[in-house]
């Protein structure tokens, strides 16, 4: 595909600037281009690994996170091969590419706890909001009694140059007594601490939880 | 939903004849069908491979009304991956081949259907299309059993009538744009704009999406007189954007498979919310699976969506609910399935009434293309395997207007209403076409509660090729073309946006079209010139039905020259009555008036042609039938001239030349300039290869039946439709003898 931005020569606001202010003016279509969120090269919309509705988060400059959104799950953490990017597009759809961190393959879902009671919940994508700092995805998880709401975010620069892959989430709605578990296979995989660092096995309150890849 | 679903299966009408009134059988011989194509005979019996170039079918006709019972005699080796398509007098449904034992040939029902008197009717076997079966299924004959004594008759084929000798406006595409437009291309010849939607934001800002996912807003104060236009890119990373919608000062999104909402909670003009208002039907990860267009009506938003391809020819699958007009609450994400039945419905608006008006392309259960008005609960005829879709009906509702093949159009885009500023026009429907060009209008009537009317050609002329459009309050037209495939300079030639501006200029040509109980009345935009209309023979009428096939497209059924017996010229001499006998619904007028015809002020007829579908007929509706003034005929040259001419060049033109030329001009396919005779490289799917070839009429006739088996270089799989699937093996030849001599080696 062709990269179809706008040429900023051929803008007559560019034309003007570069007249009064040589190459200061170079900045400012670029500027503009840059406020815009959803950069392809960050954020890609398109079917990811054959997954219908999924999207590709980057974190920094090479670390990959996959959404189901069907599922409201992470499917794949990777880093992107080295100077190069971590989604090839061909006939918009994408895959990812480079060294897997993580993959989840499981049927299983989110669930609610309640008296030791574990009930299925289907999830219901809401939508992705770009911050400055961080990307947000909102899910509305549903249960024959209700429904919460769960957000999660991907920091747009990573915590640290060695530390694990780290996602925040926070569950909404939440009934007094009741928990939010994830698939036990992502248990395994991803360490889940509450809101002043100490680990839990569950998502409780509205407080922001951290999943750290193991 | 389950209910619905079964009655998909057509059982139930077998229930509607008792078992001890046959009488009589009427054998359909396989020897007697329309074409075979591929397929070969051993002896009476034939074995059918493939579908894709077979036509099997027959005529047939009854003395009386009655329930038939239909039976084939057949084996097959072993399981097919998929069902042949029976239909009868339209009427569809699957045959489930059940494998034989041995070669003897066995006799199984299909089905009991309804035939009417008089009519010819079609009886038609559509094997699987796009699969080549190792075993064949071996059929000698299907058997109608009638309960009454003589009643059934086979009718010979129909031959097609003649058409008149044609130019651009009569019987061919126009070559001109319309003289009452006014033409701006406002293209940015560094930003390729594939227009996907379209909508103006307020009375100056025209905000457009592109296919590549981007947003980008146009202040039409700040165009300037010469030179690119400011497009801005306002929003980005939208995944297949095909349709666009403003309430108030929200706007909302239709991507690959969710409703979108582009939110601005701090109103700092940047988008940072894409809000999925919903996706609450499956999805697969189809190429062709497309959210089409988007209305914003009070709360609601209204859309289409397309069917699958790729798995058309492996097992026929879709995912449930492709190929619906969906609503969805703007606020709740509540989502409702409106209609169901079709298949790639790229355009979606609003019609005058205030109801649903929806184009779709033609192909696998389409035979042209449609302009619909949407009816809650319809299905409009593109069918699966079950479990499917839970509108699906064996009788499917009809187009408000077909737009026949290669005639009217070849891939309808957005409708959308002329404003009141457009003089005639006003009211009337305007569409674009990404593969035929131009724009087209259609007039619709209601006729016992049924929308119905006439497609009329308008302009062409434009180097876009229009997908959506836009009028601005002023009613100046906004018209954004797309273009698909790998050319990117044909991509880059016929995309972006046109304005389009009504000057007023009093243009001749027909402007409407009314049923009567009795005919046609066709509304002129200006008064005839006196003593002209009212001879029938300044009119050549044709009239056929349509028969849908799981093949791509499907044929013209009962073609056949209208019996205009009188034209009477109303006093205002604005409008003539067409009295037409055997007037059929579900099938379409074809109506090609004289070049010779002139208005009063002395300017010839402009687009001489118009396409009414007829729904249903008006009760105690009669024109009126007046007797032709003294010295009216006086004119001795015909009105129409007929040549046996090249039907090849006809079929060309009805099923080529949309997408190849023949003078170098980059279509959406090769051109066919010095092709004749060429070498040229071609790739072979199957095995990856490209090897050089001569092009030699045994390749041309390769390619139409079977497009895909050997791909011209830098062309993708499935660009081309299989057209040759509705071609019989004479008009293959011609047409392929035709190409032939239009396309000399230099």
């Amino acid at each position: 595909m062709r990269d179809h931005t706008v040429n900023p020569f051929r803008e007559g606001r560019f034309r003007l600037l570069l007249l009064l202010c040589g190459a200061f003016a170079i900045s400012q279509p670029a500027r503009a281009e840059e406020a815009l969120p959803f950069a392809p090269s960050q954020i890609c919309r398109y079917s990811v690994d054959n997954i219908p509705r999924s999207i590709a988060i980057r974190q920094g400059s090479d670390l990959w996170f996959g959404y189901d959104l069907e599922k409201a799950l992470v499917f794949k953490v990777w880093k992107a091969p080295a100077n190069e990017s971590g989604v090839i597009v061909k006939s918009f759809k994408a895959r990812s590419s480079g060294t897997a961190l993580f993959e989840g393959k499981t049927a299983e879902g989110w669930t609610i706890e309640n008296d030791g009671k574990s009930l299925p919940l289907s999830a219901r994508y809401l939508g992705c909001t770009q911050h400055k700092e961080n990307f947000e995805l909102r899910w509305e998880l549903s249960h024959p009694d209700g429904t919460i709401n769960l957000i999660e975010r991907i920091a747009t620069a990573p915590a640290g140059d060695t530390s694990p892959p780290v996602r925040a989430l926070r569950v909404e709605s939440l009934p007094e007594g009741v928990s939010l578990a994830l698939p036990a296979a992502y248990g395994e995989a991803w360490a889940l601490t509450g809101p002043d660092g100490e680990p839990v096995e569950t998502l409780t309150a509205a407080a922001w939880h951290q999943l750290s890849l193991r | 939903m389950k209910n619905l679903l079964s009655t998909f299966a057509f059982v139930a009408l077998s229930c509607l004849v008792p078992a001890s009134a046959v009488s009589e059988e009427l054998d359909l011989l396989s020897t007697d069908i329309f074409a075979k194509g591929p397929n070969v005979y051993k002896e009476d019996v034939l074995e059918i491979t493939k579908g894709r170039g077979a036509t099997i079918g027959w005529y047939i006709s009854a003395k009386k009304e009655e329930q038939v019972r239909v039976s084939i005699e057949y084996s097959c080796a072993a399981p097919l991956n998929q069902d042949y398509q029976l239909s009868f007098d339209g009427i569809d449904q699957f045959w489930k081949v059940v494998p034989t034992e041995g070669e003897e040939l066995k006799r199984v029902e299909l089905g009991v259907f309804p035939i009417r008197k008089g009519l010819p009717v079609l009886v038609l076997l559509v094997p699987p299309s796009g699969t080549k079966y190792k075993h064949p299924v071996r059929f000698r004959k299907l058997v109608i059993e009638s309960s009454i004594p003589g009643n059934l008759t086979r009718v010979q084929a129909i031959k097609a009538p003649d058409a008149p000798v044609s130019s651009p406006g009569f019987g061919s595409k126009l070559s001109e744009t319309h003289p009452a437009l006014e033409v701006r291309d406002l293209r940015d010849e560094d930003l390729t704009l594939r227009i996907s939607g379209m909508k103006m934001r307020s009375e100056t800002e025209l905000i457009l999406t592109t296919w590549d996912g981007n947003l980008y807003s146009l202040d039409l104060n700040a165009v300037p007189e010469t030179g690119p236009p400011p497009y801005r890119r306002i929003a980005r990373g939208l995944s297949e954007p095909m349709g666009l919608a403003v309430s108030g000062d929200r706007i909302f999104v239709t991507e690959k498979n969710q409703v979108t909402e582009l939110i601005d909670k701090d109103g700092d003009g940047i988008f940072e919310t894409y809000r999925c208002v919903s996706n609450d039907w499956p999805s697969s990860m189809d190429y062709h699976e497309y959210l089409f267009g988007l209305v914003a009506k009070e709360k609601h938003l209204y859309f289409t969506a397309s069917v699958g391809m790729a798995r058309r020819g492996i097992d026929n699958f879709q995912p449930l609910l492709r190929g619906s007009v969906f609503k969805v609450h703007m606020d709740t994400g509540a989502t409702e399935v409106v209609a169901g039945g079709l298949r790639t419905p790229d355009g979606i608006g609003e019609g005058a009434d205030g109801g649903l008006l929806v184009t779709d392309n033609q192909g696998e259960w389409l035979p042209a293309n449609k302009l619909i008005h949407v009816e809650k609960g319809a299905f409009y005829q593109f069918r699966s395997t079950a479990p499917w879709h839970p509108l699906d009906v064996p009788k499917a509702t009809p187009p408000a207007v077909w737009l026949p093949l290669g005639e009217i159009g070849a891939s309808p885009t957005e409708p959308i209403l002329f404003p009141s500023s457009w003089g005639p026009y006003a009211g009337q429907v305007l569409f674009g076409d990404e593969t035929f060009g131009g724009l087209q209008r259609a007039f619709l009537e209601e006729v016992d509660g049924v929308t119905q009317g006439a497609a009329f050609r308008f302009s062409q002329g434009f180097r876009h090729h229009f997908h959506r459009l836009a009028f601005t309050a002023k009613g100046d037209l906004y018209a954004g073309g797309i273009a698909r495939g790998n050319d990117q300079g044909y991509i880059d030639r016929v995309s972006g946006v046109t304005r389009i501006r009504y000057t007023g200029i009093e243009v001749f040509e027909p402007l409407a079209a009314r049923l009567r109980s009795n005919g046609l009345e066709i509304e002129f935009t200006q008064p005839l010139a006196e003593n002209t209309g009212w001879n029938p023979a300044g009119y050549d009428v044709t009239q056929w039905g349509y028969q849908a096939t799981q093949t791509y497209g499907g044929q013209k059924v009962r073609h056949r020259r209208a019996g205009v017996s009188s034209a009477t010229v109303s006093a205002d001499r604005r409008r003539v009555f067409l009295e037409i006998e055997g007037i059929v619904p579900e099938e379409v007028f074809h109506v090609r008036i004289s070049k010779l015809f002139s208005s009063e002020s002395g300017e010839p007829i402009r687009a001489g042609e118009l396409w009414y579908t007829v729904n249903r007929v008006p009760t105690d509706l009669p024109g009126e039938v007046k007797k032709v003034p003294s010295g009216t005929f006086t004119r001795v040259e015909p009105f129409f001239q007929f040549t046996k001419g090249d039907p090849g060049q006809v079929l060309f033109q009805t099923y080529c030349a949309s997408c190849h030329s023949l003078n170098g001009t980059k279509l959406v396919g090769p051109s066919f300039k010095g092709l004749a005779g060429s070498q040229i490289k071609v790739k072979d799917p199957a095995s990856g290869e490209t090897r050089s070839i001569e092009v030699t009429a045994e390749y041309l006739r390769e390619s139409i039946l079977d497009p895909n088996a050997l791909l011209a270089e830098g062309y993708p799989e499935n660009l081309m439709p299989p057209i040759g699937a509705i071609l019989t093996d004479a008009q293959l030849d011609d047409l392929v003898d035709f190409i032939i001599k239009a396309s000399p080696k230099p």
